[in-house]
Parts: structure tokens; C-alpha cells; sequence
């Protein structure tokens, strides 16, 4: 009888916490902690690599907004994250809208499985396909546009033009991603409801602003979130290509950072760079879902 | 198109009508057809010049006229590539990285999961939220002060490092998904098993494991994608060709020769990108939808 009601109490209190904690330690310890160091650092100047620093307050952040590399960065970034989302949405609407209408037809469920491969793919291994596909004597643009009697164009080396393949690049991989979301929620409305609007006569740009948007608003604020996040954090894509450049052309934050604590060892700057990025991701992710949760 | 002409002769009557309704879905169809043609130039031309090229000699790479076939498909690259040094070790690299942070992810967060679903206990929603909201962490902004952590602790250049970093990164999605999942389950279910007095790992390894297979592969399927590719840790936190993975390896080649071998290169970055691409194909069908369910939520 003992044994077994300490058994009870055994799975009545600790047993919880033993399933529950060794996740939970992890995940906050490692990940928490990553965190203060890197607030703690982003507010010291150190003058050596050593880990002891002076406490400094906000004055790397202040200093790095008189930085021009840094005021390249964060408009590249802006500008990146805004092509990349507006392309972004309106490829993965146009294709969830195509493959909508073809849910039954067999090629259009071939298509919407094969529409992942950007996504599964590594982002070195995309890098290294668009990098080949723009390159300047190799590249199947610049052989088009020969082939055709025109001249080949500068692309990776000049600084437009890469700044575009970038952002182009960077599209392909996290719109699938998007276009499967907003599929998903294209076959949660209820067809019925298009039937109806049929009958009322609604012209079918009206129908699929009036019921179509509304219906899967949850499903657009999800796909946006993704875009954004997936390109303000775009890494693995661009530093391949073009490690930043040509002339920091396509050195976005997250470049910009990693160049700051590997290239030039300044850590403390990096950090402040990093605690940046970091709230303009949770700032963006919460504005969408207060944008389109309210319609609900 | 046999149907459109069939309807007007049953329906006599309504022939105009329905003819327009017709007219109006072929046109509708036309453009729906020409966007998907459209789109899936954009997402595959990449990949299919990548394949053609593979299989192409290198001065075949820079003729003109384009031509997409190569003229006989030459093995050349990718024997360039599986004989080339260390190929196979940094290979056996990623595959171990990955098996280990994947078990590690599963092992660690299906007991966690079980937790959360089944059990009240104080703190439960604060201990959930410390798993859950570091998944707004982005992992690029992580690889600054986690190198300082690997330096500190002296890991730099170690799988323990990788491993660590993957599987604390994967946890908080995997702890979510599996939660939800488990809490789908009707509680009835182990309810009899537990009267039984049945062990927790008897009810987990007989019960819930199995009902939820659909959630499990997709935890599977999206660390292996993040681990297997995954980049800048193993470029931060690692030097030595040791413990070198696929990802670091294709991006060294771009400065490895004078001239880039087109043709290597591609035939590089497809074996690498191919096991996952294996992978998802087989189980496409369940993944789908796990992947869209764990987004949403």
C-alpha cells in the first residue's frame, strides 16, 4: 500500500517536471542565455577579445546608427524584405490560386508536391544554382540573351544587378513555403459559399476580395509572418552568392552582422546588431497578427 | 471539352447560358494553365539547367547557342565528385549530425510533449512558454553569442557543439507539434493502459507513439531539412575538414579553383540536395499536411 501511494505521489509531482524539464532546460538555458550574453555584450566595449568589458549602456547601439555600413544595411535589408515579401505574395497567391483550381487534376497535384523542392533544398546548394544561372560566361541568362544576339550583362559583379539576383534568388526559395499555406487555406472555405456568391451575381474580382481574403486571413498573416522572417534571417542564400558584395551591395543585416563579429571582431557591435534584428523580427510578427486576427 | 459540347444538347433551353459558363471556365482554365506553366519554369528552371549541366563537359558549359541537352550525357562531374578526398567523410558528417540532433530532438521532446499534453502540475503554461517563445529566435541571430558559448566552453570544432546547437534549435517546434498532436488523442485511449497499471514508456511506445505518426514524421522530416542543410554554425563554429559537412564543403568550392568547373559543382550541390528530396518525396503526402498544420497553429 506504502509503495504504491508513493508511487502516486511520485507521478503526481515529480514525474511532470522530470518529462518537462530536460526540454525546457535546454531550450531556455542554452537559448536564454545566448540571449543575455548577447544583450550583455551589445552593451560593453571590450578592448581586448577577453571576455571582461567595460559597461558601456546603450552606446554601441547609439554609435552604430552613425555608421554607414550599418545605414547600407539595415536599407538593403528593408528593401530585400519588401521585394522579397511583395514577389513573394504575389507568386505564391498566383499559384495557390492556380493550383486551387486543379486540386484534382493530376498534373496540378504533381506540381504542388514538386513546388517544395526550392524549400527542401539547402540554401548553398539554391546559392550555388542561381549563382550558375546568372553567371557571367556559364550562366543560362547570359547565354539566352547571346544566343539571341545580345550582349551579356554584368550580374553578380555589378552591384544593381546582384543586388536583384539576390532578392530574386531569396524569393524562390521561401515562397513555396507560402504558396502551401495559402493553398491550405483556400480548401478550408467552404465551396458552398462561392456557389452562393455566383448566384448573387458577384463578379469574380469581387468574390475573391470580399470572400476569398476575409475567409483565409489567418492563412495570409501566417505566409507574411514567414516571409518576413525568412527574409530579415536570409543567410545561407546570399553569403554564398555573393558574401555581401560587390561593395556591400548585398550585405544585409544578418550579413553585416556576422561580418562584424567574424571579420572584424567586434562582438560588442554584432551583438547590438543581432538584439536589433531580433526585435524588428518579433515587432513585424506581432504587427501582422494583430492586422489580421482582428478580422476574425 | 467533351463536356461543353454535350450540355448545350441536353439542356436545350438553357444552351446560350450554359455555353457562356463554359466559355468563361475555358478562358479561366487558359489562364490558370499559363500561370502554372509560368511558375513552374520560375521554380524548376533553376534545378533542371543544374541537372543538364551536371551531366555536360566543361567547355560544352560555355557555347553558344545555348543548348539545354547536353550532347551525351557525360558521368564525368559526378565521378569528379564521389572520388574526390574527403567526399564521403564530410557525407558520413551530415548524415551522422543529422541522425544524432533528429534522435536527440524526438527523444528529448516526446517525453516533454506527453508533459505538456497530459499533465497539470504548477508552472505548466510558464514552463510551456519558456519551450515555445525561443522559437521566434531566428537561428542566424543565434550564431553570435553561441560562438562565444562554444569558445568559453571549449568546443569550437566539435560535433558536441553542432549537435548541441541543433537540437536545442529544433526543440521548441518539435515540443509544439508533438503537444498538439498528443492532446488530440482521446484520453480514453491509454485511460484502460494506465488502470492497468502499464508503465509510462509502455503507454508512450504502445499508444501514443504509434496513433501519431503523421506529427512524428513531420517533426522528423524538418529537423533532418534544418540539420542536413543547415549553414552558418558549422561555417562559425567549425574550421577543421574534420568535422567539415556537405553545405560547408559546396560553398568552398567556389574558391577552390581558378575556374569554376560548372559542371562539378552542380553534381555536387544535387548529391547533396538529393537524400532529403528521396525522402520527401516517399512520405510527400503526410508531410504536406503536418508541415502546413505546424505552421498555422
Amino acid at each position: 500500500m506504502i509503495a504504491s501511494s508513493s508511487g502516486q505521489r511520485f507521478r503526481k509531482t515529480i514525474l511532470p517536471y522530470a518529462l518537462v524539464l530536460p526540454a525546457t532546460a535546454l531550450v531556455f538555458g542554452i537559448m536564454g542565455y545566448a540571449l543575455i550574453i548577447a544583450i550583455s555584450d551589445s552593451m560593453h566595449f571590450f578592448p581586448t577579445l577577453a571576455r571582461e568589458g567595460t559597461f558601456v549602456g546603450l552606446k554601441n547601439y547609439i554609435e552604430l546608427f552613425g555608421i554607414d555600413h550599418f545605414q547600407n544595411a539595415v536599407i538593403r535589408t528593408f528593401v530585400f524584405v519588401g521585394a522579397s515579401v511583395g514577389l513573394g505574395l504575389v507568386l505564391s497567391f498566383a499559384l495557390a490560386l492556380s493550383l486551387y483550381t486543379l486540386t484534382r487534376n493530376p498534373i496540378g497535384q504533381l506540381v504542388r508536391t514538386a513546388t517544395l523542392i526550392p524549400y527542401l533544398i539547402s540554401g548553398v546548394a539554391a546559392a550555388t544554382m542561381w549563382r550558375f544561372m546568372f553567371s557571367g560566361n556559364a550562366g543560362f541568362v547570359n547565354l539566352m540573351i547571346e544566343t539571341m544576339g545580345g550582349q551579356p550583362v554584368q550580374w553578380l559583379s555589378d552591384r544593381t544587378n546582384a543586388f536583384i539576383v539576390v532578392t530574386l534568388a531569396n524569393t524562390w526559395k521561401i515562397f513555396p513555403m507560402s504558396t502551401l499555406l495559402l493553398l491550405s487555406g483556400l480548401l478550408s472555405i467552404d465551396p458552398q459559399l462561392y456557389d452562393a456568391a455566383r448566384v448573387d451575381g458577384s463578379s469574380s474580382t469581387r468574390t475573391f476580395l470580399q470572400i476569398t481574403v476575409p475567409m483565409i486571413s489567418t492563412y495570409v498573416a501566417t505566409a507574411l509572418i514567414w516571409l518576413t522572417f525568412a527574409s530579415f534571417n536570409m543567410f545561407a542564400v546570399i553569403y554564398p552568392m555573393t558574401q555581401g558584395g560587390p561593395l556591400r551591395a548585398t550585405e544585409v543585416m544578418a550579413l553585416y552582422m556576422y561580418r562584424l563579429a567574424f571579420g572584424e571582431l567586434r562582438f560588442a557591435e554584432a551583438s547590438a546588431v543581432m538584439v536589433m534584428l531580433l526585435m524588428v523580427n518579433v515587432g513585424f510578427s506581432v504587427f501582422f497578427i494583430r492586422i489580421f486576427r482582428k478580422r476574425d | 471539352m467533351e463536356k461543353n459540347d454535350s450540355r448545350p444538347s441536353l439542356y436545350g433551353s438553357l444552351r446560350s447560358g450554359t455555353s457562356r459558363i463554359a466559355a468563361f471556365i475555358a478562358k479561366y482554365r487558359l489562364v490558370t494553365w499559363l500561370v502554372v506553366i509560368i511558375l513552374c519554369l520560375w521554380i524548376f528552371l533553376p534545378v533542371v539547367w543544374a541537372v543538364l549541366a551536371s551531366f555536360k563537359t566543361p567547355i560544352e558549359i560555355y557555347r553558344v547557342p545555348l543548348r539545354m541537352l547536353p550532347e551525351n550525357f557525360s558521368l564525368r562531374a559526378y565521378g569528379v565528385v564521389l572520388n574526390s578526398t574527403n567526399f564521403w567523410r564530410f557525407a558520413g558528417n551530415s548524415l551522422y549530425l543529422t541522425l544524432v540532433s533528429t534522435f536527440l530532438t524526438l527523444f528529448i521532446s516526446i517525453w516533454a510533449a506527453y508533459g505538456f499534453a497530459r499533465m497539470k502540475f504548477p508552472f505548466h503554461h510558464f514552463l510551456l512558454m519558456l519551450v515555445l517563445v525561443p522559437r521566434l529566435i531566428p537561428r542566424i541571430s543565434l550564431v553570435v553569442p553561441l560562438y562565444r558559448l562554444v569558445v568559453q566552453m571549449g568546443l569550437l570544432n566539435t560535433y558536441t557543439a553542432l549537435i548541441i546547437s541543433y537540437t536545442v534549435t529544433s526543440l521548441p517546434f518539435a515540443v509544439w507539434i508533438l503537444s498538439n498532436v498528443f492532446q488530440s488523442i482521446p484520453r480514453e485511449v491509454e485511460e484502460s493502459a494506465l488502470i492497468d497499471g502499464a508503465r509510462l514508456g509502455t503507454i508512450l511506445w504502445k499508444i501514443m507513439i504509434p496513433m501519431s505518426v503523421s506529427g512524428l514524421l513531420t517533426v522528423v522530416i524538418f529537423t533532418v531539412r534544418e540539420t542536413w542543410n543547415e549553414f552558418p554554425f558549422v561555417l562559425s563554429f567549425t574550421t577543421s575538414a574534420a568535422i567539415r559537412t556537405l553545405p560547408y564543403q559546396l560553398f568552398l568550392l567556389r574558391d577552390s579553383l581558378g575556374i569554376e568547373d560548372w559542371p562539378v559543382i552542380n553534381a555536387f550541390a544535387l548529391l547533396t540536395a538529393l537524400p532529403i528530396l528521396v525522402v520527401y518525396f516517399i512520405f510527400s503526402k503526410r508531410i504536406t499536411a503536418g508541415i502546413v498544420s505546424g505552421s498555422v497553429k
